[in-house]
């Protein structure tokens, strides 16, 4: 009713203003077939199913009336209509008017028709960031874009609304600042000293101890927060040069141990898992002496970054070595330390370790039992079998074993000694990391001004940032304009580069930007490199395709093919694949499916799995320019350990997605055996046939069913397992208004029927029984996978489906074109569309019906270069 | 190498200290060029703070505290850096003036549970549990040791043990606190948020204490953990924007109006040569258009509302070293408090970070750091210094809610009767990292308070209530329509109102 309303409307405000103005008037052999057998149900008062044929003539000006004449064709063809139970006309009476009414849509409804698409988000982000030259986001805060015939890029789904609009313009300021930056206000920062006392340094577990006025280190463990210290209240208020005065000595180092003391600089508040060895190195201090000698060095600290005091080369160190000989490391260093002190290797091995024992609190034990004494000194060898074993073994806890051995180096050493540090500045500022790369950005927007007038070099930025943000050349008119508000700006008392940014900021909010596809008809070559180029790498044309539709070339054939496989294997083309492939097999719902944990533990890297198997898989059709029917039946798919386990597949302990071999033609591989499938097309917890039916019928089969009555509840499974979801069903299609759909969405759902919510393999249905205090799951009814298709193709399970596929490839190759179609126009396809879609079809299966080759010839047709 | 690479990896170091500095707004993944504009639309962008390379500076391109830009004589920045909110007489009652109902309040009608504000705070590293739960409930329950620092306070909250979502456990999986599961999922403060922060000029603050460390605490509904302000300083800047803020956002204002103009000439020329429909379409660009020009007005106007002073002094060094961060909890509370006293926003989340720093409480040094007194294997000497870091926190807690309870809106009622404040943590007994058997303490919100509450979490029936009952409890009190959170589908009224 809705829409009837909403076109009627259309009609009167705008009927007399579209090109195609016109009207069939009915031959009398249609309305007499339609008085006799449609209009009972499709006149004004019943309209069922919203459809009225009542009329004497198709206005092809009314886009709706358009779609429901086609519907009607479509379903004369299909001989869906009328209902099995209703009066049938003859083969004879049918053909005729079948072929009328297909003549008419032909002549009247072509190919095209696409409204004005507004940038989706995601285009709007990659738009922004080409032309300004910039990585850039849009904040959180940005509205999504509705999902309008399944894809969130098309024309009439992507509303302009006044809160977007506010947006448009905030973050239009924000992507000027970018390039061209408010300027920067001065900074005095007067030079001081911040003395740093060894109770003022960050201690993380044990990488420092406080002990007769100095702050000790005995190890150098990465990361970051295991191994170094810093100072907790300074850091620097400006890049520039710092001095930097350190008092160090060496605490008993022994004999050969030289200590090396790094400075090094991380931010303040950065992180502590970070490692030494990937921060910038400040300085490095040798350190002979045991009296306290001041180290001196004038480092460069960037604003915000503080001074790392790492012991380099200290003898323990709990650092992960590639060979993984840190253990034995560990080991040797704590049979040395028994060695030398064989009365706390005798107390250590009686003291062994407990949970909890960590740093002080083991050394604590370890001492007291010493301290109680009867220990068997002379006993203890430090090399026999028994100690070294158990060095090994205490090596399991190595993060508080080392810990604990660095306890015991605070009073045995070898260690250094920091009695104080000064840190003076800046002595003088140098270039803040974040100017630099703002710098760069600037410049790389606006290029040399090569002596040229503000006029002239305004001008120069301007047209060229225009053609980029109109996607076309921009008009003398249009850059003239631009070039006077920026003039104007200036004019005012401002900066040039603030009238830069004014212009910058309204052709952000333009229409010409916001908007593409104006023209109307055949598609000149802008607006073709405009829609190539959004459909394949959801960003604007690149420099080469720019050249192509300078030229006047890119209409050609021969170009459109070769710029077309240009982009199939630029690496732009995953934003292809994530939008397309997250939108047809909806693997943009798994995040939100959260699966019952009686059937598993659910947990993310579980999604990640199942998620890459199917991009992945989808990225390999088309690399390799797979047939369709890989879709369908492959010979291989992705696995890791996780979606292995979901299927029952030996593979290696490994999260690392690999290619695996299959076998064709069995339950496993596919996009209707995927776990990601699967999971987007159940709710977590149960399966419901008609759900994946119907999705299966929107999906692949092509064949879309109209949403149900809103009056009738869904049939949702019996949770007690007494009674099967096929009885309940068969009640429901008891009902002949019911039947009409069901039968079409039932049997492709129950093939589905094997793959629980999360796509792995059942041959029961689960029911769940309390023994005890425990939830246990036992095998129910026997799942029933059985089903006849609406041409009389019996199904057994799964792989039945996917052999009526593969022998009738051309139901999926139409439905994927379609929808490619769909994405790809942002449109709803009209019956031109659709025949062309069909040719295409059949014309691509006698070439291989190669991936890419269908999205070539989908390119190459009248559709995608039809407006 | 090309131009390219080069700028790739400018950008990469600028987007890292962007971070770092906590002025980045989106996800780590998500390099967000603009900054926070959730705002009341007709203030939106008033407080915008870009994210762009100069905006790193701060707020609309001011110097950032740090940068001690505008201290023209020391680097003690607070003394010279008082800011300016509205004016002085009105300090606190002129933001609250949305409340004021004087004829309700007449009337002696009381919105029992009208909660206006909420404030989610989890300790990472979460609590000796049986030194937090008390050892007896109802309400006379026996306060427990490391909540005694509340005593005063005791008829201003409820205390629930046996709470959790039933969700996994270990670190990884301690975001379930606020969003109920172990796989990404929107956490209830954000929900509210979407519910009630067109209110206020922040739709909410997500806050820390220096690092967060592997902590994160608030989520979108894409599952994104929402990044915290961690520096005193930087939360300061964004709740109290300076006079030049105000002169550059007027600016932006003003200037705007002629970008306005010309692509208003654009679209007029454009839908003279674009067919029918897409005239159509573009109706919708025009009235939209026509709609900001109306908001760019209005949101000039505010700016001319005048600025008053908040007495408040940050240190002169931002406490964003781990073994701070007690130090740093502190601030963070007051600054919360702020934020709410003078309507800035009225959803806060505060993660309490929980690192391996060793702290040094009243003087003296731990002897083991924080991460390595939580796993304390039932050692007594660790517990009990565990506990002390632990009371530490309700010590702080315990001042952010008596300065709730003591602060009074318009209607002379205590902020804290329309704040609901979560307290707990996403694990449950920190010794093994389990997320089960929360400590959740709610306070203020007009709830009935004053009894701890035991649920036995062992019986498991369809009235066990889960930590997501309490969850749709406040956000049914602040008129958010949830019916389910995750597992939980009824709510804990029962014990509440």
């Amino acid at each position: 009713m809705k829409k009837a309303i909403l076109s009627a409307l259309t009609l009167l405000v705008f009927g007399n203003a579209v090109a195609r103005a016109e009207t069939s008037r009915l031959p009398e052999q249609v309305d007499t077939f339609l008085v006799e057998y449609c209009l009972d149900c499709h006149d004004a008062n019943s309209e069922k199913g919203d459809i009225n044929l009542d009329f004497l003539e198709i206005d092809w000006s009314d886009s709706h009336a358009t779609m429901v004449w086609a519907k009607a064709w479509d379903m004369l063809e299909g001989r869906d209509m009328p209902p099995e139970d209703e009066k049938q006309p003859s083969g004879k009476e049918r053909a005729a008017v079948v072929a009328w009414l297909e003549g008419a849509l032909l002549e009247n409804d072509r190919p095209g028709g696409t409204v004005l698409r507004r940038l989706s988000r995601e285009e709007y982000e990659n738009s922004v960031s080409d032309i300004l030259k910039i990585r850039f986001k849009v904040p959180r805060s940005f509205p999504a874009d509705m999902q309008y015939h399944g894809f969130d890029n098309s024309g009439a789904g992507l509303v302009l609304s006044p809160p977007l609009m506010a947006q448009y313009l905030e973050i239009a300021t924000a992507a000027a600042d970018n390039v061209l930056p408010p300027p920067l206000e001065q900074r005095r920062v007067k030079m001081e000293t911040k003395s740093i006392d060894p109770d003022d340094f960050t201690l993380n577990f044990t990488t420092g101890h406080e002990i007769d006025g100095v702050l000790r280190m005995a190890l150098s463990s990465d990361p970051l927060g295991r191994g170094s210290v810093w100072p907790n209240r300074f850091e620097a208020k400006v890049a520039g040069v710092y001095r930097v005065k350190i008092d160090l000595s060496a605490f008993k180092p022994g004999k050969g141990h030289v200590p090396v003391v790094h400075l090094l600089s991380r931010p303040a508040d950065g992180n502590n898992f970070a490692s030494a060895d990937d921060l910038p190195l400040l300085a490095e201090f040798t350190v002979t002496d045991d009296r306290p000698k001041t180290f001196k060095a004038d480092v460069e600290l960037q604003r915000g970054e503080t001074i790392v005091v790492h012991y380099e080369n200290a003898l323990l160190s709990s650092d992960q070595d590639k060979e993984r000989t840190y253990m034995a490391r560990i080991a040797e260093q704590l049979v040395d330390m028994f060695r030398a002190d064989p009365e706390l290797g005798a107390a250590w091995m009686k003291a062994g370790y407990q949970r909890s024992d960590r740093g002080w609190n083991w050394l604590e034990r370890i001492e007291a039992i010493r301290e109680k004494g009867g220990l068997d000194v002379d006993g203890f060898d430090p090399d026999s079998p028994d100690v070294q074993d158990f060095a090994m073994k205490m090596t399991r806890q190595s993060v508080n074993l080392v810990e604990t051995m660095s306890c015991y180096l605070f009073s045995t050493g070898p260690g250094i000694d920091i009695h104080r540090l000064a840190v003076t500045g800046p002595l003088r500022l140098i270039e803040d990391a974040d100017e630099v790369a703002q710098k760069i950005m600037t410049d790389r927007f606006l290029g040399a001004r090569e002596g040229r007038s503000d006029r002239d070099y305004a001008e120069a930025i301007l047209r060229s940032f225009l053609d980029k943000a109109f996607r076309r050349p921009a008009m003398d008119e249009q850059v003239s304009q631009y070039v006077g508000i920026a003039l104007k700006h200036q004019e005012a008392g401002h900066r040039f580069e603030d009238g830069l940014h004014l212009a910058v900021r309204a052709a952000l909010c333009s229409p010409n930007f916001l908007y593409r596809g104006q023209r109307e008809g055949t598609l000149d070559d802008f607006d073709l490199a405009s829609r190539l180029s959004y459909f394949l790498t959801s960003a604007p044309p690149d420099g080469t395709l720019w050249r192509f539709a300078s030229s006047g070339d890119l209409s050609n054939p021969e170009v459109l093919e070769a710029q077309t496989r240009r982009l199939l294997k630029h690496n732009r083309v995953k934003n292809f694949l994530d939008s397309f492939t997250g939108q047809w097999l909806d693997l943009r719902l798994l995040p939100d499916i959260m699966p019952d944990t009686r059937l598993l533990n659910w947990i993310d890297k579980d999604l990640t799995a199942v998620t890459a198997e199917t991009e992945l898989f989808v990225a390999e059709i088309l690399r390799e320019n797979h047939p369709l029917k890989t879709f369908i039946d492959p010979d291989f798919t992705y696995l890791n350990k996780r979606n292995a386990k979901l299927y029952g597949i030996e593979f290696p302990n490994s999260d690392t997605m690999a290619r695996v071999d299959i076998e064709p033609g069995g339950r496993r591989g596919g996009i209707l055996t995927q776990a990601s499938v699967m999971m987007a097309t159940a709710n977590g917890v149960d399966t419901q046939p008609v759900l994946r039916g119907v999705w299966l019928l929107e999906n692949v089969l092509g064949d879309p069913v109209p949403e149900p009555p809103s009056n009738i509840p869904a049939v949702e499974p019996d949770t007690s397992g007494a009674t099967s979801i096929r009885e309940l069903l068969e009640r429901h299609k008891e009902d002949p208004s019911c039947a009409g759909c069901h039968l079409k969405i039932d049997p492709p759902g129950f093939a589905l029927e094997n793959f629980d919510p999360v796509g792995r393999w059942r041959d029961y249905y689960p029911v769940y029984e309390k023994v005890g205090e425990k939830v246990v799951r036992k095998n129910g009814l026997a799942v029933d996978a059985i089903g006849t298709l609406h041409d009389g193709t019996e199904l057994r399970d799964v792989t039945d489906l996917k052999r009526y596929l593969v022998e009738n490839i051309d139901v999926f190759g139409n439905c994927l074109a379609e929808k490619l179609l769909v994405y790809a126009t942002g449109r709803d396809l009209g019956f031109g569309d659709s025949k062309e879609v069909e040719r295409i079809v059949e014309e691509v299966r006698e070439k291989g019906n190669g991936f890419q080759d269908l999205i070539i010839a989908l390119v190459l047709s009248e559709s995608f270069q039809t407006k | 190498m090309g131009e390219g690479a080069v700028v790739d990896k400018g950008y990469e170091g600028l987007f890292r200290r962007n971070i770092d500095h906590g002025t980045f707004w989106g996800a780590p993944d998500q390099l967000a060029v603009f900054g926070e504009t959730a705002y009341h639309d007709d203030i939106r962008a008033i407080l915008t703070i870009p994210c762009t390379p100069h905006a790193m500076r701060g707020p609309l391109g001011i110097a950032r505290p740090l940068e001690c830009g505008s201290f023209p004589e020391s680097v003690h920045p607070p003394m010279n850096r008082r800011r300016f909110i509205r004016s002085s007489s009105l300090a606190l009652s002129l933001p609250l003036l949305e409340s004021y109902r004087p004829l309700r309040a007449a009337e002696g009608v009381a919105a029992t549970a009208s909660v206006k504000r909420l404030v989610t705070i989890g300790t990472y590293l979460g609590f000796h549990t049986p030194s937090w739960f008390p050892k007896t409930d109802g309400q006379d329950y026996e306060m427990s040791p490391v909540l005694s620092p509340l005593e005063d306070l005791r008829k201003e909250f409820s205390i629930f043990s046996g709470l959790d979502h039933r969700a996994p456990n270990g670190h990884k999986n301690w975001k379930n606190f606020l969003t109920g599961k172990g796989t990404p999922g929107i956490s209830f403060d954000q929900i509210v948020a979407k519910q009630i922060g067109d209110q206020s000029r922040f739709a909410a603050l997500q806050v820390t204490c220096g690092s967060p460390g592997a902590g994160q605490m608030s989520y979108t509904k894409e599952g994104i953990a929402l990044p915290a302000i961690g520096r005193p300083s930087v939360l300061y800047g964004k709740l109290f924007s300076s006079d030049s803020d105000k002169a550059r956002m007027d600016y932006i204002l003003e200037s705007n109006g002629s970008a306005l103009d010309l692509v208003l000439d654009e679209a007029r020329a454009l839908k003279r040569e674009v067919s029918a429909r897409d005239a159509e379409k573009l109706d919708e660009y025009f009235s939209s258009v026509r709609d900001v020009e109306k908001k760019v007005q209005k949101q000039r106007k505010w700016l001319e509302v005048p600025t008053v002073e908040v007495d408040f002094t940050l240190p002169d060094y931002d406490p964003v070293a781990p073994d701070l961060s007690l130090e740093c909890e502190a601030i963070m509370y007051d600054l919360m408090a702020l934020a709410l006293e003078t309507d800035s926003t009225r959803v806060i989340s505060l993660l309490v970070p929980g690192q391996g720093a060793v702290f040094t409480i009243d003087g003296e040094k731990l002897s083991a750091g924080y991460h390595g007194l939580s796993h304390h294997g039932n050692d007594s000497a660790k517990i009990s210094e565990f506990n002390r870091v632990g009371t530490e926190h309700v010590t702080a807690f315990g001042g952010f809610l008596r300065r709730l309870n003591e602060t009074k809106d318009v209607e002379g009622r205590p902020i804290l009767d329309s704040t609901a404040v979560l307290y707990g943590s996403g694990m449950g007994d920190a010794n093994t990292h389990n997320n089960s058997r929360l400590p959740i303490l709610l306070a203020g919100g007009g709830f009935k308070h004053g009894a701890h509450h035991a649920i036995d979490r062992d019986v498991e029936t369809s009235a066990t209530p889960l930590l997501g009952d309490l969850y749709l409890s406040i956000m049914q009190a602040m008129g958010v329509e949830e019916e389910r959170f995750v597992k939980a589908t009824r709510n804990m009224d029962d014990f509440l109102l």
